[in-house]
């Protein structure tokens, strides 16, 4: 396979190579810095088209909350920006490329394509929640764009949701919009010690149902903890619970003094300050538990109702030989499986999932392994051949990083 | 062109009404079929009362398999249909066709489940917005987009619209607090979405259907988050020497890192109609007024409201007011609520816009409306949820006189553009039905038009569901489908290669 790079500075070039590839009939695999070529089925394509150089920041308006920056932009620039700002993306993006083993930091395309989010996922929403706008390049070699550069706009069909998470499989992005919010000043976390799943489960759930606006809610068990093998922190050989607090001064030493009262009796806890607090919670945002494929080869990410968390546990405990965490005030649960032949524990846990009308999502697994169970656990048939028609409605030809997704 | 060519139809319309009837009595009960053309007449337009249209047939079914049925029976015998909520739609998204039936979800009134451990709600799509909330205000929580027809619109409408609200700049929209659906597709399938969970597997179709006004499905059931409520919340009125300082007083609030609960400006002559209609205590005197509202802990919202007092002055504030209590809170908001019906009251009719701007833009386009009104001779109050830029026009004339009704659609039509020109869009809330479908192309080009027609063939390829709304003209599916090659001028030479 003649495997030939592009990597276009210009999004007339993206276009005229696109519809090169479809006269041509050349499939592509669309990247930006590669950072999680990992996810989804590997791509078989003619050609590699790397968006890595139409990059840079277009417009800022901090004011107005928008900021519109071209695919290959690098997150790290972004981040640099919005803070010389005081302002972040809020629904967290996490880094992935340490679950996937690469040495690059991911662009702003990747964090779209992926729908990425992290631990302020049940407050502040995903990536979808915040994209505006979209141009993009579809299967047939046409430019189109959608939405809009302001944060609140029902003009049309919200393609650009549809995008945001396709993995570069519906459409070439050339650049996004997209909104983004005040950093908030002071972010510190409670960290208790040493309590039971039942116990950090019951306190999470506690914490979500007060008006303490919690804008972390995390349970990483003794097992999750020690599998960091990173840590700045003199961390106890015990489950952590961690709660997160943020905004102005005052309003977070409030709300740190009212968690106090639903603490379990006797349980140790201390509070973490900025840095610290920041640390852990990047152990929990980008999966630091799971990072070795060598002790956890098969990444499964679990999205549920938080109340069926418990009985997923325990099913999971029951298997034997995974290593697990809880994030999103209970919503998610990272579920690593210990083995290379743990096809058999990965697909009884997927029944479990569907039993328990959530979603689940294959981050990581050998191929034999992604081949027999899909990368999407969908609810049912009929939701599946939608996103087949959706797939064909953008780019029909199947020239876009064909196979990903496992979709025919 | 008309419509049946557009949409290869047969010619059946009112033709078939009389085999349609039969069927539908067949399978639902007497009373969910209207016939009847004094009764049909209850559908003939929705809150953009300038259009109206009766029916061919109304059907108001009352189980989700009822709604598959008929769906079922319609694309058999190639009918139109047209979903409908409570008709509140403010872009005509309810105006119903001559030769289609409306499909009311009045009876879909059920609200299904409150599960506060998983904080979500589950309800039949007519339940309205208020109910949602009252069902969960006794344990603290409540349900964020509050269109101002809370009381009224339903959930399922919302979730055609994407709707908005007051609220929204801090707590979403719509689709920012939707977890799940169950909908019915034209073809009669019945899909569920989501769920009580965050993130579905796959494409984004609770994205793509939230917003796609009623061409895409029928909805017939909801999952949406519940949050709990805030602490405290306070009201803060600010009134201004001119719309330049109201403006930059709140690209100030917003640059200093706070994101109000609510942020609303008003100009000089809607101030003065919403306090004489409503006695809220606005002031009077001042060319405009900027209303917020502050909400959480009651610790950060002391903090915010003195850090906003301090902005305000910084921008020449002839006016600083907080509420003292959660009536005054309550009556300040109801000034601003007023605003529609106390236009209402000085001008037989007005006609509500709905574009979004950049919010740099904002004195320009005021000024910019302010010399539009003088050229039209139609007076226009301004009300405008100013952290999302989302302007709310009011033009005033009478509706009886034909010219003056023309001159408010074009005068409408060249704020809209005005919008799209200066880096904004058509629509911010309240969808383009049938409204704005012919300014669709200001915004959006050929290409970008066939890519959002191609969604509405994947869920509808016979184009029945709701046609004549969003879209200027439908293109057939067939056509949409082909694939155009253009071989030959490859090179692109100046590519990088690595």
């Amino acid at each position: 396979m003649n495997n030939e790079h592009f990597s276009p500075e210009l999004e007339q070039q993206a276009l005229e190579l696109v519809q090169w590839s479809v006269a041509e009939g050349k499939t592509l695999a669309i990247r930006g810095t590669n950072t999680k070529q990992g996810f989804g089925l590997p791509i078989k394509a003619d050609c590699v088209l790397t968006m890595w150089r139409l990059a840079g920041i277009c417009e800022y308006h901090p004011e107005e909350l928008v900021m519109v920056a071209l695919p290959g932009t690098p997150l790290a620039e972004i981040r640099q920006e919005l803070t010389r700002h005081n302002q972040h993306l809020a629904f967290e993006p996490p880094s992935l490329n340490r679950l996937y083993r690469s040495d690059e930091e991911g662009t702003l395309g990747g964090v779209f394509m992926g729908n990425l989010a992290g631990p302020r996922r049940f407050k502040a929403g995903s990536a979808r929640d915040h994209i505006l706008g979209v141009r993009a390049i579809n299967g047939r070699g046409e430019l189109w764009k959608s939405g809009g550069k302001v944060i609140k706009n029902v003009s049309g069909y919200d393609m650009s949701k549809l995008l945001t998470g396709s993995w570069g499989t519906l459409s070439v992005v050339t650049e996004l919009s997209f909104k983004v919010l005040p950093a908030p000043p002071v972010s510190r976390s409670l960290a208790v010690w040493g309590l039971s799943p039942r116990l950090g489960l019951a306190l999470l759930a506690q914490v979500a149902s007060t008006p303490c606006e919690a804008s972390g809610l995390a349970y990483l068990p003794a097992a999750a903890l020690a599998a960091i093998a990173q840590n700045d922190m003199s961390l106890k050989d015990e489950a952590l619970t961690l709660i997160r607090m943020e905004g102005t001064e005052v309003s977070v030493a409030e709300r740190v003094q009212a968690i106090h009262q639903w603490l379990p009796p006797a349980c140790q806890h201390n509070l973490l300050e900025q840095a610290e607090s920041a640390l852990a919670w990047s152990w929990v945002c980008d999966a630091a538990p799971l990072f070795d494929e060598q002790r956890t080869p098969i990444i499964l990410k679990i999205s549920m109702p938080p109340a069926d968390a418990w009985n997923l546990i325990r099913f999971i405990d029951e298997l034997r030989g995974c290593l697990w965490y809880l994030d999103a005030a209970g919503g998610w649960l990272w579920v690593g499986i210990c083995q290379v032949s743990g096809a058999d524990k990965l697909h009884a846990l997927i029944r479990e999932v569907r039993a328990a009308a959530g979603s689940a999502t294959l981050y990581r697994a050998p191929l034999p392994v992604k081949q027999s169970a899909g990368i999407y656990c969908f609810a049912d048939e009929s939701v599946k051949r939608l996103n087949e028609k959706i797939k064909h409605s953008f780019d029909p030809s199947n020239l876009f990083n064909p196979g990903r997704l496992g979709l025919n | 062109m008309n419509d049946k060519t557009l949409f290869g139809l047969k010619e059946m319309g009112p033709a078939c009404r009389p085999a349609l009837l039969r069927q539908l009595r067949e399978m639902l009960p007497d009373e969910c079929v209207i016939a009847d053309e004094a009764a049909l007449r209850a559908y003939e337009t929705d809150a953009l009362t300038a259009y109206r249209q009766p029916p061919m047939l109304a059907v108001l079914p009352e189980t989700t398999a009822q709604v598959a049925a008929v769906l079922k029976l319609c694309r058999e015998l190639d009918v139109k249909v047209v979903p409908r909520g409570a008709g509140t739609s403010l872009s005509g998204g309810a105006l119903p066709l001559a030769d289609g039936i409306v499909l009311g979800l009045g009876k879909f009134n059920k609200i299904l489940e409150v599960d506060f451990d998983n904080r979500c709600v589950v309800a039949q799509s007519g339940v309205t917005n208020l109910a949602l909330t009252e069902a969960v205000q006794p344990r603290g929580y409540y349900y964020a987009p509050d269109p101002s027809s809370q009381i009224v619109c339903t959930i399922g409408g919302n979730v055609s619209e994407n709707s908005g609200g007051v609220h929204c700049l801090k707590y979403g929209l719509t689709t920012n607090n939707l977890l799940g659906l169950e909908m019915v597709t034209m073809d009669g399938e019945i899909l569920r979405l989501g769920g009580k969970y965050l993130d579905p597997a796959g494409y984004d179709l609770l994205g793509i259907v939230t917003g796609s006004e009623g061409l895409l499905g029928v909805i017939t059931e909801v999952t949406v988050r519940i949050i709990r409520a805030p602490q405290t919340a306070k009201a803060m009125l600010l009134g201004f020497p001119d719309n330049e300082r109201a403006g930059q007083c709140v690209a100030n609030i917003i640059s200093a890192g706070i994101i109000p609960a609510g942020i609303e400006m008003m100009d000089e002559f809607a101030i003065k109609a919403a306090e004489d209609f409503a006695h809220a205590g606005y002031p009077t005197d001042c060319p405009a007024l900027v209303l917020t509202e502050l909400d959480g802990p009651e610790g950060e919202v002391s903090e915010l409201i003195e850090q906003v007092r301090t902005i305000a002055a910084g921008c020449q504030a002839s006016f600083i007011k907080v509420s003292a209590s959660e009536q005054e809170r309550e009556r300040i908001w109801a000034g601003r609520k007023a605003a529609f019906p106390a236009l209402g009251d000085i001008s037989p009719d007005y006609y509500c816009m709905d574009g979004t701007i950049p919010r740099r833009e904002l004195a320009h386009v005021l000024t910019r409306i302010r010399e539009l009104s003088n050229h039209y001779g139609l007076r226009v109050a301004n009300v405008f949820h100013a952290g999302d830029g989302n302007l709310h026009p009011l033009i005033l004339f009478d509706a009886n006189d034909k010219e003056q009704l023309e001159k408010a659609e074009e005068f409408g039509a060249d704020i809209l553009r005005l919008c799209v020109a200066v880096g904004g869009v058509l629509s911010g809330e309240h969808g383009i039905g049938i409204e704005k479908k012919d300014l669709m192309p200001v915004m959006f080009n050929e290409a970008d038009l066939q890519q959002q027609q191609r969604i509405k063939c994947v869920f509808d390829p016979a184009g029945l569901l709701n046609p004549g709304k969003v879209f200027p003209v439908l293109h057939r599916c067939a056509e949409l489908g082909k694939l155009h090659v253009h071989k030959g001028n490859i090179p692109f030479p100046e590519i990088p290669r690595f």
